[in-house]
């Protein structure tokens, strides 16, 4: 099954190096940055086991919002965890392990499971700039929506997983990290690979998207006054 | 990881006025993400300002809906699968 190291993300070992990088971290945690002296296969599993398995179901609930479908989602996580236990000694223990498995995650998906997904390349043109604008001159047309604001309180768990569904995935990832995982930016970025005004430009446009879609729902479902949506108009 | 390592970086606040300071950075506030200074800044604005609480509020919300709706459960036949495989990946 080693085979298997050659179909781990090459992003794997950037991150190593980047990690080499960080005298801060070595510092630290002098000695512990490879994995324990005279550890056998064995043990090398109930460590993983223990440390990483524990993390399944975080990696299912993201696995099925990045491929939208049971199956495929199950598939994702387990290859992803074949790849991380193949490169398990590359993970520095007392380093975020967590972010590390959602690295693979991603990378996994982008490598293997993007290509069915049949969802179009999204332009890679997102300036900050741009929601910046866009969100200072929303300020006043916000007041009124509050009776809308409290209707999406009341929307089913259903209604949200189809919106998150709706968007484009690296807003629904960017939106879901930030959100459900509660990853700071900089973390974000590094599983995604993408830098940090970028993270922050999909979130802007991911979270106005959703709501949007949200508040679209909360009417349909008769949550808010016909009088209330969109305002005075 | 380090605390410095997520430092958040503090606002060119050069000709903004408060309420688009507050409305441009209103994520980095609900994320955390913010120096303390920016943070006390954004507090002290949304104090007094109406338009800018309520857009928090929306925000608010609409993160916790999220958060709410999406914990999942892995099914147990995955949990074996991959059980099972780590085992086979162990003796190989």
């Amino acid at each position: 099954m080693s085979d298997d190291l050659t179909g781990a993300p090459a992003d794997l070992e950037r991150a190593g190096e980047e990690r080499d990088d960080s005298a801060a971290e070595a510092e630290f945690e002098p000695g512990t940055d490879r994995a324990p002296q005279g550890e056998d296969a064995t043990d090398r599993a109930a460590r993983f086991e223990r440390d990483a398995l524990v993390h399944l179901d975080q990696l299912y609930s993201a696995a099925l919002r990045m491929t939208r479908n049971p199956a495929d989602a199950e598939d994702l996580v387990q290859e992803t965890f074949a790849k991380a236990f193949a490169a398990f000694h590359q993970y520095k223990p007392g380093t975020n392990l967590k972010a590390w498995l959602y690295r693979i995650l991603t990378n996994t998906f982008i490598n293997s499971y993007r290509k069915k997904q049949r969802e179009p390349q999204q332009s890679q043109t997102e300036d900050v700039e741009d929601w910046q604008i866009a969100r200072a001159a929303s300020h006043t047309s916000q007041g009124l929506r509050s009776a809308e604001v409290e209707a999406l309180d009341r929307l089913p768990d259903s209604d949200v997983k189809r919106a998150l569904a709706e968007l484009p995935e690296d807003r629904r990832m960017v939106v879901y990290y930030a959100d459900v995982e509660g990853f700071p930016y900089k973390e974000i970025a590094e599983i995604m690979g993408t830098p940090i005004g970028t993270v922050m430009s999909r979130l802007h446009r991911g979270r106005k998207q959703l709501r949007e879609l949200l508040a679209d729902y909360a009417v349909e479902r008769g949550l808010v006054p016909a009088q209330a949506h969109g305002g005075a108009q | 990881m380090s605390p410095a390592a997520n430092q958040p970086i503090p606002h060119d606040t050069a000709g903004e006025s408060e309420c688009e300071h507050a409305l441009v950075h209103l994520y980095e506030y609900l994320d955390s993400e913010m120096t303390a200074e920016d943070e006390r800044r954004m507090r002290a604005h949304l104090a007094h300002c109406t338009p800018c609480l309520a857009e928090l509020s929306a925000e608010e919300i609409v993160k916790k809906l999220v958060r709410r709706s999406c914990a999942e459960q892995a099914p147990h036949t995955l949990r074996v699968r991959i059980r099972t495989q780590l085992t086979g990946m162990t003796r190989g």
